[in-house]
């Protein structure tokens, strides 16, 4: 093991705060002081994460490297928006309207664009993964939940049938549970993984 | 304790220590010189030479001894001397020393022509001193003898344990060999399939466990079947060999050249030269061969790491073989014959085969066989199919491993684009076209629930509303955003709209005033929240955050509902876990996307979530103007399209499966 | 409508046109586009972390120096040097302190939080469905309650034994046994029927997107 220096900050740092969860009453303040350390350390490597993305594009564009017209890209849109942003503050509302209407269509177009890919993608869904109970189901539940939002059927005239649909939109909540429990257990081992050690665990 | 000071007088047989007072030496029985000692006469003025002489004569029996062993073979004139000494002392005369000095002449002489003062008594006293001295003297040779006897038979175990380790002990009652049985104690949970090929051989007696890296490969050799000695009988085979291209002869002629001599165990020099046998058996090294052993398959992700573990590491993790590492634990221990070099030489190259494999995705796949892999390699089978599934994982790098969904071919591209066409031409044809129409759709019981929980906020109550959307999901969100705020802002409920993603800053004035931005800013997201949530005001002074806020930092304070403005069914999940339940006592409920709707409704069944409205299709829950709304007969045509085209998939993989069983009728 | 303002119109819609050029490919313009999505949305990131953040929260607090506060925002401070130092050096192994602190204070808010909003709350759900109120109605049983618990609880069991046994049998080929077999895939069924009101939860979004786009475009076209 190389690094243990982090294994053993991250299990130190982790049971002392779990203490401090677990006896919050009297450690409330101290608590509210390492989250606002953790605040300020997160925020750090997110700017960290991004001045590295920038430089990295910056040296794409210095070395003439293929591809070197997206760095620019980035880099001048990344520039403008700082600069802009600095020098007009940031709840100018011109430079925020600016940035709204540059990125709002940009980001609209993205979301359709995932509604057409998913339309190429519900062809193709049975021939690539063929008949399965998961495929013929996931199948029968996506028709049943298009159908129902179709809106084709006036379900308040047909007495009985509010009810038929209410306990069809209540299907999925088994599945989701399912879901939400296995993935709350997969992240409660990998907390506890990252606090006794993941060498320790996998032991 | 004595008061005397522990004086010891050193026995010149056997360097014994004894008691000053002592007259025979108490190991070898031998007469103490002291009693010939005169007064006057400085015992110490005898000469250095005479003093190693005397050292030496005990020694020259002890080399006598091992008249057989080659290691005395030039000490004959030792031997001589040893045989001439045991030639005086069977005869019974006192081995004087010919170089006796004059005055000690001549009391030798007058003690034998004068009559002895003491009488008979004392003849009969001295003649039973001499024979005791006689039967001392062969009790001491008997005694040496039997030490001798002992080193030898501890020498000739010690061959025997080089030679015969597999035929004695090495096999416990389940008919396991010992060197099985310790690589399953460095790791109880693995080879329980080498388990069953391994035979018995007949259990002897116990001998020592100290196992050294030769001892092992030897031990494994000899498993194998493979000959060593001409008397061993061949085992039933347990590992895979594959038979190096490298002739024995050029092998052997590959030597450890340049191995210290001073290194190299004397014994095991002169075993005649090992078969060209490379095994896999890490030395005991328990860290290495743990984590040799406790390696899973490798990932795809571990590939590099797997890699780089072909060479030496400090840190015990090993790759397949730790060759470099045992080379040089051989070198170090094992007999010049004993050739090994060229075996690791050629895996060496295999190895840099691999990493040149790993480096460069587009090498071929047959340069990554497992045959390519293994030559010059005696494999546990285990071993041998970890390192096949190694070299396969090798193999697909750079290939598809799993079906996906987009294919890049140009048919694929195409079909794509005429179905992206179509929706996109039936969505503008109905904008173009038709009225926006109205859509009545089945009302989901979380919607009614957000509806009612809307409804019940009094206006005493405060709001604080959550904002943690994108621009992408906006049209999804903001129709009832915008409706839940008018039916609060109508009712007079005192709200407060803060938000911790920087995109919702200038998305803000869509729901708010054109000018608008959210009240607050609350720095790290979650762990903002939480730390707003759980954490206290300190007796020292203000928290960090409290700078960051233009209001009261009592974010929760006086706070009854909870509304989260977000697209994430993650968001709402972590809100859940994290802020609820530090503040149980307010309601929580959410406006969503559609998309979010089936994870959040487990968290509306169990009551942690008072309701939520999921897309436009919630829209009536809230009586969201249509207006305010995307197009709904667009909307209805989107639908309508995505459901043929979903049975037009089923029904070409039905007609796919028709034709091809037809086709296997057929043939 | 000013110059700047209409120039940015342009902007957003040559833009968000490129991104449709996807269709066709991973174009050139279909770059572009993701590249000035980044590169706005990192500078707009970088300018509210700096000034709603950083300034506030690390250095703010130095003013007031002699006060406890101002000692303790060394802290975070001192953390924030090392991360900034792993841009200079990535191999740094003092940048490892920070990111282990992280690591720790997420995975202990992780481990409480996944226990007491998710783990408790759903498996009481599953049990109180049980509850002898609920499976009865006016003294005789509730056959729907009856049944919607007992479904909950298999469904559940099932779903997570899919995951169990998946796992399983990719560790141990040829393993069958038709009753896990069958519990797999009773499992699967209600996984399927998830992800399908997912599949369209995503679609309907993406829909909606689309048609507010497409209605954008007309909007603006109408503009001319």
């Amino acid at each position: 093991m190389k690094q243990r220096t982090p294994v053993i900050v991250a299990a130190i740092s982790g049971f002392i705060l779990l203490a401090a969860f677990l006896f919050q009453e009297f450690t409330a303040p101290y608590l509210g002081l390492v989250l606002n350390w953790a605040i300020i350390v997160s925020s750090v490597a997110l700017l960290v994460a991004i001045a590295s993305l920038v430089v990295t594009h910056i040296r794409f564009i210095v070395i003439g490297r293929k591809g070197f017209l997206y760095s620019i890209v980035l880099v001048v849109s990344f520039l403008a928006t700082l600069i802009l942003g600095w020098y007009l503050g940031l709840d100018d509302p011109d430079y925020l309207e600016g940035i709204r209407t540059v990125l709002v269509p940009l980001e609209n177009a993205l979301m359709g664009l995932i509604a057409l890919i998913l339309m190429s993608g519900a062809v193709k869904i049975f021939r690539v993964r063929g008949w399965s109970i998961l495929t013929v189901s996931f199948g029968l539940s996506a028709l049943l939940f298009l159908f129902l939002n179709l809106g084709f059927l006036r379900f308040d005239s047909i007495p009985g049938v509010n009810v038929i649909v209410s306990n069809l939109q209540r299907l999925p909540i088994i599945g989701a549970r399912g879901l939400l429990i296995g993935v709350a257990l997969g992240a409660l081992l990998m907390g506890l993984q990252v606090l006794f050690g993941q060498e320790v665990m996998r032991e | 304790m004595s008061d005397q000071p522990d004086e010891l007088r050193i026995c010149p047989h056997c360097g014994q220590e004894n008691s000053v007072y002592t007259l025979r030496c108490i190991r070898c029985g031998q007469e103490l010189e002291a009693l010939f000692e005169l007064e006057g006469f400085d015992h110490s003025t005898l000469s250095a030479e005479d003093k190693s002489e005397e050292d030496l004569a005990p020694m020259a029996e002890i080399l006598a001894s091992l008249d057989q062993s080659p290691l005395l073979a030039d000490s004959n004139q030792v031997e001589e001397d040893h045989q001439e000494e045991a030639a005086e002392t069977v005869s019974g005369e006192p081995s004087f020393d010919k170089d006796a000095p004059d005055w000690l002449e001549r009391i030798r002489q007058r003690a034998k022509e004068e009559e002895d003062a003491a009488g008979e008594l004392a003849k009969g006293g001295i003649a039973m001193d001499d024979r005791r001295s006689q039967e001392g003297h062969k009790q001491v040779d008997e005694a040496f003898d039997e030490i001798m006897r002992r080193i030898r038979e501890q020498n000739e175990r010690e061959k025997a344990r080089h030679t015969r380790r597999v035929e004695s002990d090495l096999v416990d009652e389940n008919g396991d060999p010992e060197w099985l049985r310790r690589i399953r104690e460095l790791h109880p949970n693995r080879e329980d399939d080498s388990q069953a090929i391994v035979t018995g051989s007949p259990k002897k007696d116990g001998l020592d466990d100290d196992w050294t890296e030769e001892e092992l490969q030897e031990l494994l050799r000899r498993e194998m079947g493979l000959p060593e000695t001409p008397d061993e009988e061949t085992e039933e085979e347990i590992t895979t060999e594959v038979s190096t291209p490298v002739p024995v002869e050029t092998e052997s002629e590959l030597t450890l050249a340049g191995q210290p001599a001073e290194d190299l165990d004397s014994e095991a020099a002169q075993i005649e030269p090992e078969p060209q046998i490379f095994h896999n058996i890490p030395e005991d090294d328990v860290d290495s061969l743990s984590s040799e052993l406790e390696g899973d398959i490798p990932s795809e992700g571990e590939l590099k790491q797997d890699d780089a573990g072909l060479e030496p590491k400090d840190d015990g993790e090993l790759g397949i073989v730790p060759l470099e590492e045992e080379t040089e634990a051989d070198a170090a221990g094992k007999a010049p014959g004993a050739v090994e070099n060229e075996p690791t030489t050629a895996l060496e190259e295999e190895e840099e085969k691999l990493e040149e494999l790993c480096e460069s995705e587009t090498v071929p796949e047959a340069a990554v066989s497992t045959e390519e892999v293994l030559p010059d390699l005696l494999l546990l089978r285990n071993q041998r199919e970890r390192a096949k599934v190694f070299t396969d994982i090798i193999g697909q790098e750079g290939r598809r491993t799993i079906a996906v969904l987009h294919e890049t071919s140009k048919q694929s591209k195409i079909g794509r684009l005429v179905l992206a066409l179509l929706l996109i031409l039936g969505v503008l044809l109905v904008i173009l076209v038709g009225p926006p129409g109205a859509v009545d759709l089945p009302l989901p019981a979380p919607a009614v629930a957000f509806a009612e929980n809307l409804e019940s906020i009094d206006t005493s109550d405060a709001v604080l509303i959550i904002m943690d959307y994108q621009a992408a999901t906006r049209n999804d969100i903001e129709p009832m955003a915008a409706r839940t705020l008018e039916i609060l802002e109508e009712k007079g409920v005192d709200v407060r709209t803060v938000t911790s993603n920087p995109e919702n800053i200038w998305l803000a004035s869509n729901l708010l005033d054109p000018d608008h931005v959210p009240d607050e800013f609350i720095p790290g997201g979650m762990l903002g929240y939480l730390a707003l949530a759980a954490g206290g005001t300190p007796s020292w002074g203000k928290l960090p955050i409290d700078q960051a806020f233009n209001g009261d930092p009592d974010l929760f304070g006086g706070v009854d509902q909870v509304i989260l403005v977000s697209d994430s069914a993650e968001f709402v999940r972590m809100w859940l876990e994290q802020i609820t339940p530090w503040q149980p006592e307010i309601k929580t409920s959410a406006i969503t996307t559609a998309v979010s709707s089936a994870i959040l409704l487990p968290y509306h069944d169990s009551g942690q979530l008072q309701g939520f409205v999921a897309g436009v299709a919630d829209a009536k829950a809230l009586d969201v103007e249509p207006q305010n709304l995307v197009n709904q007969r667009a909307y209805q045509v989107g639908m309508l399209l995505m459901i043929v085209v979903l049975l037009l998939g089923m029904i070409m993989k039905a007609d796919e499966d028709s034709q091809r069983r037809a086709e296997e009728r057929k043939q | 409508m000013s110059t700047v303002d209409l120039l940015l119109l342009l902007a957003g819609l040559v833009l968000s046109l490129m991104v449709f050029s996807y269709l066709l490919g991973d174009t050139l313009l279909f770059g572009i586009a993701m590249y000035t999505l980044v590169g706005v949305s990192a500078g707009f990131t970088v300018l509210v972390l700096l000034q709603k953040v950083i300034l506030p929260m690390a250095i703010s607090p130095l003013s007031a120096f002699p006060q406890t506060s101002a000692f303790l925002a060394l802290v975070p401070l001192l953390l924030s040097v090392l991360l900034i130092w792993m841009l200079f050096k990535k191999t740094s192994r003092v940048s490892g302190i920070p990111l282990g602190f992280l690591g720790g204070v997420t995975a202990a808010a992780l481990i409480i939080g996944v226990t007491r909003g998710t783990l408790v709350p759903q498996l009481l759900s599953i049990v109180n469905a049980f509850d002898p109120n609920k499976m009865t109605s006016a003294g005789l049983p509730n056959w729907t309650g009856i049944f919607e618990a007992f479904m909950m609880l298999a469904g559940v069991v099932a779903v997570l034994f899919v995951f169990h046994h998946q796992k399983v049998k990719k560790q141990k080929d040829a393993f069958s046994n038709s009753w896990l077999d069958g519990l797999t895939g009773f499992g699967q069924v209600f996984i399927g029927i998830t992800f399908g009101a997912i599949f369209v939860g995503l679609f309907s979004t993406g829909l909606v997107a689309l048609i507010a786009y497409i209605q954008y475009l007309v909007d603006f076209a109408g503009l001319w």
